[in-house]
């Protein structure tokens, strides 16, 4: 892709972290002005980034008008310091550094948490945990998987390297790998190795289902349609053919967990026969963020759960899934003042428009292009592009620990910086609403 | 943490210039058994009676116990496995304590019960980013971690070619570069080449330590043997920490044995041994037992050796373990949900909720082994007080298998509840031994801080970390450890009554 004339002020040569997509892409340079090694979402993302750098946009607004930072700052305190009840939430699109001062704020505050990921808005809530589920590094799947299973998923579009990178290459024996696309879409890498089962949309908790009990020795019922029984009997066929299994999943939008529940232990009982594993990308119903791992990770240690954390306590939190997810509280008005870290995700941005007369906003992102139309009370402090200026670091989607390059470090204040900001100003307002007791 | 209101509250919480007076000292390291002294205390370290005490806060300590801060020499309490272990039970979670913590709420209540230092013993190398991360926000406690490092392909594939000086020389360097990287403190083997065969898919072909690892001439026996020699040359504090093959399998004490036999002179540490310690073979009343006799007798001839216990209490728990296989036998066993996860080219983790019960047999089993390794060692210094957190117990259980070692009618009374076979078979029924505080204090700070390597910590001398536990004297031993009267961590006065008082960061204890 061909850069805007403005930018070739990019840092140049040394291979840089690609923030668009949970995959943290760790080899893209930016060499004369062009984006090396990255996919067209992630170099228009970049290129778009690096041109919008250093622009002479204001460091901050207060209901869409142009403030000294110190001043937005001090208000963003005040709003916070006297909310009845505040919600933190954003998370997936932060460093793990800032997710953390973002809890630090919460905790302060006694905030709800909630990052907006599957299990905070599914009403099975913990359905996973209550099942168990075998998991592998993204890595593991390049280097042994010689069956992988695309289970009504597109990662061409979620995580569109994600192929490329632990699919295309020959596993570790140097063996060819068999590639079962199962669900509506065929993809795009159609040939020999690669065979699309069509299933409609919506059917891959039968399909699951249907499966797991032929890999138990087990008849269909005679109701099967014919055309799930023969989709099954070939996916059963090629399991006993493989050598190890990855069932690469994406259930972040069902709802109730059902899904998620059958397909986790589709894989278990494959695992029964032969080394297999799922590969959960599960961006959720809100896009999930570079750092939706991270998120859940912080909040785990944090606070015991992933999400829908009804008040933020170190000592252990209320999980209520599906009660105190980002985006019932803001939908049932049971917060007045939300901080969030970037963008809340779409469907929580949605509600939070609906909203906007009632519930005051302090957000702390990178241009305030990307949070919608101003109608209410809003604070919003804009921190170091989140693509190209962010130090720090993030947890990809398998658990890999990714230090972040940026093409840019050091241009613009960082989120991590900002939030300490809030959180000191916050706490002075707390103190003197105190009496000056601490 | 609920505490009655502190009877004598300290006058500050930060009080880092004081003297204890009076206190009865149990400082095993420098052969002070129940002795009455004062202890000086500045900038965080014990120190010498000062010529002039001015500016020294007195604390009364009369009629009070003192120890060291306890050191957790093998516990589990950050990383990938620990957080999937506080999400796989959200009914655990709500547990108080939860059965797997927060990881501020595990440092709040180590310090509420006295201890000071703790050790997350199996973190994969490539996971000790995240790791660190989290255990940043552990407060209090000094921690630092072991690492999984046996697991990583380049080592393993060092370790098969290190049969001469120069090739046991790249074995030492890499050992040395993953403990650097990934700032650990020691180095475990989880299942020696267990992670091998199991990514393979053929777990079942493991079964004792002399099977060549899949496309290898290296053994799981060769594998601990070269290792524990390249830890030790490369100088690291805590010898190679081993959890041996066939962990919870009937007859595994075998494995043990011959685990024991292999390091022959090589210093070694033997985690959580009472999971290994089993006699018999088809888990039922008549065959499966105790295999602790043989086992001991072999540990207290070969002083290079220490171990941990890995004590089970029963109630409801989660298990963790860096031993993906053992983790799926024992879910496939009880039925359980469970997590695994696996790392490139390294090892993973598994995670499943358990209850141990007194009236089963294999509970009962695994209780009375643990407190036959406690009671028929003969050499306190050589062993560990654990209980492997929280895969046998939580650590919060501690006073209670404290009380269960130093006080025999207590135990009688609970032997006498477990399953009837255990009682008809087990040799702890003739075992009257009783632990005496100064034992208790061994088990619990001097040693682990001694095989763990901290020279400043386990101890009462001067120079020493000024963690300090202060303890009400009490006829019940578990009443006694549960609630110290005040926790000192580097000088600083941390909990009082069970109520924390201040909340020090801590430090990461790193090799490098």
């Amino acid at each position: 892709m061909t850069p805007p004339a403005a930018l070739s002020s990019g840092k140049t040569g040394a291979t840089v972290t690609c923030t668009a997509c949970p995959l943290l892409c760790e080899d893209i340079r930016i060499d004369a002005g062009r984006c090396h090694q990255a996919c067209d979402r992630g170099a228009t993302a970049l290129l778009t980034a690096l041109a919008a750098a250093g622009d002479g946009m204001p460091a901050a607004w207060e209901n869409g008008g142009a403030v000294d930072l110190a001043v937005a700052i001090a208000r963003a305190a005040e709003l916070l310091s006297a909310a009845r009840r505040p919600l933190v939430t954003g998370l997936p699109a932060a460093t793990l550094e800032s997710i953390a001062a973002a809890c630090d704020i919460a905790e302060t505050l006694g905030a709800a948490v909630d990052g907006g990921l599957p299990e905070s808005f599914r009403s099975a809530g913990p359905t996973i945990a209550r099942a168990g589920e075998v998991t592998a590094a993204w890595e593991e799947l390049r280097d042994r998987a010689d069956l992988v299973l695309f289970w009504c998923c597109d990662p061409d579009t979620t995580h569109p390297r994600f192929r490329e990178r632990f699919v295309a290459p020959p596993t570790a024996a140097g063996g060819r790998r068999r590639c079962l696309t199962v669900g509506p879409a065929a993809g795009p890498h159609d040939g020999p190795d690669h065979v699309h089962l069509p299933l409609d949309r919506g059917r891959g908790l039968e399909a699951a289902r249907c499966l797991h009990l032929l890999l138990g020795g087990r008849h269909l019922p005679s109701s099967t349609d014919p055309r799930l029984a023969a989709l099954c009997g070939s996916l059963l066929t090629a399991i006993r053919a493989a050598g190890c299994v990855a069932v690469v999943t994406d259930v972040g939008d069902d709802a109730v967990g059902l899904e998620a529940w059958s397909i986790v232990h589709l894989v278990r009982t494959i695992a029964h026969e032969r080394p297999a594993f799922e590969v959960p990308l599960a961006t959720g119903p809100t896009g999930g963020g570079p750092d939706a791992a991270g998120a859940a990770a912080v909040c785990t240690w944090r606070y015991g759960a992933a999400g829908a954390i009804a008040r933020a306590d170190r000592t252990g939190s209320l999980f209520l899934p599906a009660e105190s997810d980002a985006g019932r509280l803001v939908a049932r008005g049971e917060v007045d003042v939300v901080l969030v870290l970037g963008s809340a995700g779409d469907a929580v941005e949605r509600v939070l428009a609906d909203r906007a007369a009632a519930i005051a906003t302090v957000r702390i992102c990178d241009a305030p292009a990307a949070t919608g139309a101003v109608t209410g009370r809003t604070i919003q402090l804009r921190c170091a592009s989140g693509l190209t200026g962010t130090s720090g670091t993030m947890l990809r989607g398998d658990g890999r620990l990714v230090t972040l390059r940026p093409c840019r470090p050091g241009v613009g204040r960082g989120m991590h910086d900002l939030l300490d900001a809030v959180h000191r100003a916050v706490r002075v307002d707390r103190d003197a609403a105190a009496g000056g007791r601490p | 943490m609920n505490a009655p209101a502190p009877a004598q509250p300290a006058a500050a919480a930060d009080r880092r210039r004081f003297v204890l007076e009076g206190g009865t000292l149990h400082d095993p390291a420098h052969g002070r058994d129940g002795v009455v002294a004062d202890l000086w205390v500045d900038g965080g370290r014990i120190v010498p009676p000062p010529a002039d005490p001015r500016g020294f806060d007195r604390i009364d300590a009369r009629g009070r116990v003192v120890m060291p801060g306890g050191v957790d020499l093998h516990s589990h309490v950050a990383g990938t496995k620990v957080n999937a272990g506080r999400r796989i039970a959200p009914h655990l979670a709500r547990h108080r304590p939860a059965a797997v913590p927060t990881i501020h709420a595990t440092g709040a209540l180590y310090a509420a019960l006295g201890y000071t230092t703790v050790f997350d013993a199996a973190i994969a190398t490539a996971a000790a980013g995240i790791a660190h991360l989290e255990l940043a926000e552990l407060p209090i406690l000094d921690k630092g971690i072991y690492l999984l490092a046996a697991d990583d392909a380049g080592l393993l594939a060092a370790l098969d070619r290190a049969i001469d000086p120069a090739t046991a020389r790249d074995v030492e360097r890499l050992v040395a570069a993953a403990i650097h990287a990934g700032r650990g403190w020691a180095v475990k083997v989880a299942n020696p080449g267990g992670p091998a065969f199991w990514k393979r898919g053929r777990r079942g072909d493991h079964r004792d330590l002399d099977t060549p690892l899949p496309g290898m001439t290296l053994t799981g026996r060769t594998l601990l043997e070269r290792l524990a020699r390249a830890v030790q040359a490369a100088g690291l504090p805590h010898p190679l920490h081993v959890h041996t093959a066939n962990l919870g399998l009937p007859g595994n004490w075998r494995t043990l044995l011959e685990t024991m036999r292999t390091f022959d002179g090589i210093p070694a540490h033997l985690a959580h041994v009472q999971f290994h310690s089993y006699s018999g073979g088809d888990l039922d009343a008549d065959t499966f037992g105790s295999g602790v006799a043989p086992l001991v007798e072999w540990f207290d001839a070969h002083p290079e050796l220490t171990l941990d216990v890995g004590q089970v209490l029963f109630g409801d728990t989660v298990a963790m373990t860096g031993d993906a296989a053992a983790a799926e036998h024992l879910a496939h066993a009880t039925g359980v949900p469970w997590m695994s996860h696996d790392l490139h080219l390294e090892g993973g983790c598994g995670v499943l909720p358990i209850r141990y019960r007194e009236r089963s047999l294999i509970h009962a089993w695994q209780w009375a082994i643990g407190l036959e390794w406690f009671l028929s060692a003969a050499d306190p210094w050589r062993l560990v007080l654990s209980t492997d957190h929280p895969n046998g117990a939580h650590f919060t259980a501690y006073p209670h298998l404290m009380r269960l070692l130093g006080d025999a009618a207590f135990r009688r009374e609970a032997f006498a509840r477990i399953h009837p076979a255990v009682r008809a078979r087990s040799p702890l029924a003739g075992i009257d031994r009783e632990y005496s505080l100064q034992e208790l204090c061994i088990v619990t700070r001097a040693a682990p801080a001694r095989i763990a390597g901290l020279p400043d910590k386990g101890h009462l001398g001067v120079g020493a970390d000024a963690d300090i536990t202060v303890y009400r004297r009490d006829a019940d031993l578990s009443r006694m450890f549960a609630m110290p009267a005040q926790v000192f961590k580097a000088g600083v006065l941390v909990a009082e009554d069970g109520e924390l008082r201040s909340l020090p960061a801590g430090r990461i204890l790193a090799a490098t």
